[in-house]
């Protein structure tokens, strides 16, 4: 925040713009190592994603079968199917490189969704305030009262197992811990002194939220949307582990589901550890980037 | 690959094709549009999903496309199957059930104008006629004639039809025990006599643990839906099913129609319930009369066409029934229990809702005497030494584990002895390959993976439609992609071939054939635009 | 102070009626159908509607939930569909199962997440130490706890066979409340408590670390360490104000992990309230569902109620409003 302690008068009426911020809050968290090898992981599973139809060897469902006519199954990784075969004789590689695209689909749709639906009820409420605020927040509590994965379940019940409904499900659930505190730094924000000089300015409320107060938060918003990326994928593979998920396309989840309801979970390693590996993979590589943005919004726990 | 799969960003891409083709064919009528193919959801085991998949990718081939719908259980059962609310296609498997050996369920349940369970909404009022007067024949050989007919009936107009038939199996622990049998056709269903009554312990461990994937719910056999044949274990019936499909004397000695309405029953001499009372024709009666009376929804379809039941003696009784019914023999009296008159006479609260484990009455005469039941976990039941048909070891335990990978890994400690139909059976038979002390036993069962059509709907109301579609009908690949090789290809016809006499083995068998079907398809008028789709006849 | 807690508790109320009408209306709209099972071995029509009648499931929706209401106001949550008796007799022994692996899971892991995470703050900055701890520690929150269990499972019950591979006893064991008391059950207990403590340390980890991060600089700390106490009990003083933090970030989360533990009690087959949760949702036992909704949304809001107060009572720069 030391940046913007000291302007002059009218910069401070200015404000600033919030890309340059936000372009300002990714560049800080670059100088983190452990958040720069979290964005180098993204960045190498973004690429598998986009590239996965070209990588994959077969197609994910497709059934191998052996000279014989007979189905190849639970085969363990071979020149020619490099990470074997799961009980139904498909290609673990093929249905392994389709659930990157799965998970980041998911991790994405959910950043935005989030981080939209968390930013407005932040930033009404906290700006705001009053019944504006009492309203947004009474719902809120609400919906902090309800057990993440229980009503997961229940809502893919309800919907339906399809990849879309899952998404629904999810930004239901976590667009509600972001509002809160995105609120609560809107409320710090606004009682900054630069705020009220902009105010008596006669600077208009969509100006102050634009200029003033986003440029400051875009941090916390930015931590929240990589933790929610996070839990939305952690989310998604435990209701396919469940068996919840759709099954009309591979996801990580998904496969250790097939291998957990065959019975194969404790003997075919070369179906059960890519996935595995691939999620804690991505989670901790978020988790990393969060972490990177959680020093900067707490100054305290910044190196000096 | 057509569509069947959805990968993901390749929807609207796919969308787009399908948006622009219309405009090529002008001779040809209305493309036909993309097919719903219902059936059971992943949660039901990946097998449906894969058969659904195997089976549309030849149907594909037809120039059709499809949008798969996975659906819950019990929303296939309540929408589809009796609801009425097929939209197009479902592929799905009705259990191998022990009433099911009896063609009815096959002929008339799933295939009778207005019946229940008839989700394929096909009507023929002769068929109709046919499958039900073949319940009246009293006379074995009239009605089996009967029964054929229909079959053949079904056959020349193609409504829907069966895939594949379900294989079970057994697995079980052969240092530990021995005698396991098999209880072909009907899958390894508790109250059987096999393989449970004939089992031999091997060891000291004289306890044969089950690992099971439910629970049961109740004890309370007029109110228990799930786990009918453990009940079973502890209430006899009258009669069982054995594995030659015929039904054998049990707590009944003998029973004959003395006329087409009514059975006359003779109990076997010298039974004895559980608390040391002598089962008597009094009891009997007293259980079929409440039953009738109350009429337990878990009950309502097997006992829906009993009268009344009346005392002749100590040991002999009449049932009398609404209609006459020949299925009454293998579907009711391997299914009805009797109840000890003296601990439930004076009981003023609902029958239906009693809890006999609080109570202390879960009591009957059967081979089993319960013990302990831990919700979620473990139920005991005890052996009862002075059955007539009393198991030799000391007792069964039902683990109630829920997932296959925990019957997998109880089978491997021995903690599990034996384990039927819940871990895959393509996973039984693979443990059973690797580990010298696990035996394995395959099932066939009449169990069976079906393929409905929605007769009241275009294109499936056109018998070269449905014709193609039987022909492109890659059972085959459904048995070996679909259900790992533990299904086999059925039969012709409505009727499970492994009923044996009740299955018509004069239907000429339908091979797979693509391009006949698609010959079927061009003679009736069909045809398939430049992008290879196909439209309906020209108007 | 008094106001505010009462104040507190209507706004709890309120918040857990929403979420139980929220859950009344999910479940009854729900394509699902409770009498499948029985429709599909031929249930009549009229059977079917005795049962609906039975289950207080007819009638139109408004009446239903005024009657569910009413119900649950005199503490009456129904009975189960499936096992015909009320549903607190069903769900009882399930939720002393749960609280077998969720109580000492959570205090085990926050405690020995406390411990680390002080040693790791008190660290010197960016040293091996202290980055080797953090990485580990996120690295370990981004693991699912499925894939705990199944790590778990198939190292030390697969592989070395040092722990049974499911449930919560070996068959025929100990019956009654004396079977918590044996070998067997510890034998059981442990492997889906180490995945309990596992999933719920290291956030517990990174937040004391944080805690005590920024409690080192403050100037009571240099005083402390200016009269030339020992470094571990300078640590101690720097954690103990950390705790704060800590405590009202535990009571929710107890809340979140009791709902979150549902998959790792399908993982290792323990018969707990989560796996019946999701068993009854599938078949459709709405009762027993409902009541474990209710009985999770009580507890997270009663759980949020303590943190606060529990804030209030240790930390005195809050004031009750």
């Amino acid at each position: 925040m030391n940046d913007i302690q000291n302007p002059a008068a009218s910069a401070a009426i200015q404000g600033r713009s919030p890309w340059r911020a936000a372009w300002d809050s990714l560049r800080l968290m670059m100088q983190d190592s452990f958040a720069v090898a979290g964005v180098a992981i993204l960045i190498l599973f973004v690429v598998t994603a986009l590239a996965a139809p070209l990588l994959a060897p077969f197609d994910p469902f497709k059934a191998m079968m052996t000279e014989t006519g007979r189905l190849a199954r639970l085969r363990p990784p071979s020149g020619e199917y490099l990470l074997g075969t799961t009980a139904f004789g498909n290609d673990v590689l093929s249905q392994f490189l389709h659930g990157f695209r799965v998970a980041l689909l998911v991790g994405l749709v959910a950043a935005v969704a989030v981080g939209f639906i968390s930013t407005v009820f932040g930033v009404l409420a906290g700006y705001f305030g009053g019944w504006i605020d009492d309203v947004l927040m009474r719902i809120t509590d609400v919906a902090l009262s309800i057990p993440t994965l229980p009503f997961s379940i229940v809502a893919v019940a309800l919907l339906g197992p399809s990849i879309e409904n899952i998404i629904l499900v999810i930004t239901i659930l976590f667009w509600r811990n972001g509002a809160r505190i995105i609120r609560s730094a809107v409320l710090t924000e606004r009682e900054r002194v630069y705020v009220k000089w902009a105010r008596a300015a006669g600077a208009s409320h969509f100006h102050i939220i634009m200029r003033h107060i986003l440029p400051n938060i875009v941090r916390v918003i930015f931590l929240w949307v990589t933790m929610s990326v996070a839990f939305a994928i952690l989310t998604e593979a435990s209701l396919s582990f469940l068996g919840l998920g759709d099954p009309t396309v591979i996801s990580w989840g998904q496969m250790l589901n097939t291998a957990f309801s065959s019975g194969n979970l404790r003997t075919a390693w070369w179906w059960v550890v890519p996935p595995s590996l691939a999620l804690v993979m991505l989670v901790s590589a978020l988790y990393l980037i969060g972490r990177a943005y959680e020093e900067q919004t707490n100054p305290r726990l910044r190196r000096r | 690959m057509t569509a069947t799969v959805r990968r993901l960003p390749l929807w609207f891409a796919t969308g787009l094709v399908t948006f622009a083709a219309p405009a090529v064919a002008q001779e040809l009528g209305e493309p036909v549009p993309a097919l719903k193919i219902a059936y059971y959801a992943a949660d039901m085991g990946p097998m449906y999903e894969q058969s659904a998949r195997v089976l549309s990718e030849e149907w594909a081939k037809l120039g059709l496309t499809f949008q798969m719908q996975p659906v819950q259980f019990s929303t296939f059962i309540s929408n589809i199957m009796v609801g009425g609310g097929l939209e197009d296609m479902a592929v799905f498997t009705v259990g191998a059930d022990p009433d099911r050996v009896d063609p009815t369920y096959w002929l008339h349940d799933l295939g009778a104008c207005g019946a229940r369970r008839n989700g394929a909404k096909w009507c023929d009022e002769a068929y109709t006629k046919m499958v039900q007067d073949q319940r009246e024949l009293i006379v074995q050989d009239e009605r089996i004639a009967a029964v054929h007919a229909a079959q053949q009936h079904f056959y020349d107009t193609m409504p829907w039809w069966p895939a594949t038939n379900t294989v079970y199996g057994i697995l079980w622990n052969n240092e530990k025990w021995e005698n396991v049998t098999s209880p072909a056709p009907v899958a390894a269903h508790e109250g059987l006599i096999d393989p449970w009554l004939s089992a031999k312990p091997l060891t000291d461990d004289r306890w044969l643990d089950w690992a099971h994937y439910e629970d049961v719910t109740t004890y309370n056999p007029m109110a228990e839906e799930g786990a009918v044949g453990w009940l079973r274990f502890i209430y006899d019936t009258f009669a069982k099913n054995n594995s030659e499909g015929e039904t054998i004397p049990w707590a009944a000695s003998a029973w004959e129609f003395t006329d087409p309405t009514t059975v006359k029953i003779t109990l076997r001499e010298g039974m004895k319930f559980h608390d040391g009372e002598t089962v008597t024709a009094d009891d009997a009666v007293f259980t079929l009369n409440k039953v009738v009376e109350l009429q337990p929804p878990a009950m309502s379809s097997r006992i829906a066409n009993i009268a009344s039941a009346e005392k002749i003696d100590n040991l002999t009784f009449n049932v009398k029934l609404k209609s006459p019914d020949a299925s009454f023999i293998t579907t009711v009296l391997p299914y009805a229990f009797i109840l000890p008159e003296h601990l439930w006479a004076d009981y003023t609260g609902d029958f239906v809702a009693r809890d006999v484990v609080a109570d202390g009455v879960a009591i009957g005469s059967g081979p089993f005497k319960f013990k302990t039941w831990r919700v979620n976990e473990v139920h005991e039941l005890d052996a009862n030494p002075d059955h007539f048909h009393a198991p030799g070891y000391d007792g069964v335990r039902r683990l109630a584990l829920g997932q296959a990978d925990a019957i997998r890994s109880a089978m491997l400690a021995g903690t599990g002895d034996i384990a039927t139909m819940v871990l895959p059976v393509a996973a039984m038979s693979d443990l059973a390959e690797q580990e010298d002390f696990l035996d394995f036993l395959e099932i066939p069962s009449h169990g069976t993976m079906l393929i409905w059509l929605n007769n009241e709907k275009e294109p499936f109301t056109n018998p070269a439609f449905r014709k193609a579609l039987r022909l492109a009908t890659a059972k085959e690949r459904a048995a070996i992609e679909g259900w790992l090789g533990f299904a086999v290809p059925a039969g012709e016809g409505p009727v499970p071939k492994q009923l044996g006499m009740w299955y018509n083995s004069n239907l000429p068998e339908i091979a797979f054939d693509i391009e006949a079907a698609r010959g079927a398809l061009a003679e009736a008028g069909f045809g398939w635009d430049a992008k290879g789709r196909l439209h309906y006849p020209e108007e | 102070m008094r106001a505010y807690i009462l104040r507190r508790l209507a706004q709890s109320v309120l918040v857990v009626w929403a979420v139980t009408s929220i859950m009344f209306f999910m479940f009854r709209v729900m394509p699902a159908d409770p009498t499948a099972m029985l429709l599909e071995r031929g249930l009549t029509e009229e059977a079917r509607q005795a049962l609906l009648q039975e289950w207080g499931l007819t009638g139109t929706l408004w009446d239903q939930y005024v009657a569910y209401l009413g119900n649950i106001l005199t503490g009456d949550f129904g009975s189960s569909f499936l096992y015909r008796k009320p549903v607190w007799e069903v769900l009882t022994p399930l939720i002393i199962n749960t609280l077998w692996i969720a109580v000492p899971g959570l205090l085990l892991g926050a405690a020995l997440g406390a411990v680390i995470g002080t040693a790791v703050g008190w660290a010197e900055r960016g040293g091996k130490l202290e980055r080797s701890g953090i990485f580990l520690a996120t690295v370990i929150r981004g693991v699912p706890n499925f894939v705990i269990g199944i790590a778990l499972l198939t190292i030390f019950s697969s592989t070395l066979s040092w722990f049974p591979g499911f449930g919560m006893g070996d068959p025929g064991a100990t019956t009654g409340f004396a079977r918590y008391m044996t070998l067997d059950f510890l034998h059981h207990l442990a492997l889906p408590l180490i995945a309990v403590i596992i999933y719920f340390m290291p956030e517990n980890l990174l937040l004391m670390r944080s805690g005590v991060v920024e409690n080192r600089t403050e100037d009571y700390i240099e005083l402390i360490r200016a009269k030339g106490v020992p470094q571990r009990r300078v640590a101690w003083h720097a954690a103990r104000n950390s705790m704060l933090p800590l405590i009202t970030w535990l009571f929710p989360a107890l809340a979140e992990t009791i709902a979150g533990i549902v998959v790792i009690e399908i993982v290792f087959s323990w018969p707990g309230v989560g796996r019946e949760l999701v068993l009854a949702v599938t078949r459709q036992d709405y009762p027993v569902a409902q009541a474990a909704f209710f009985l999770l949304a009580v507890m997270i809001v009663l759980a949020n109620l303590a943190a606060d107060l529990v804030y209030g009572k240790l930390d005195p720069r809050v004031v009750y409003k």
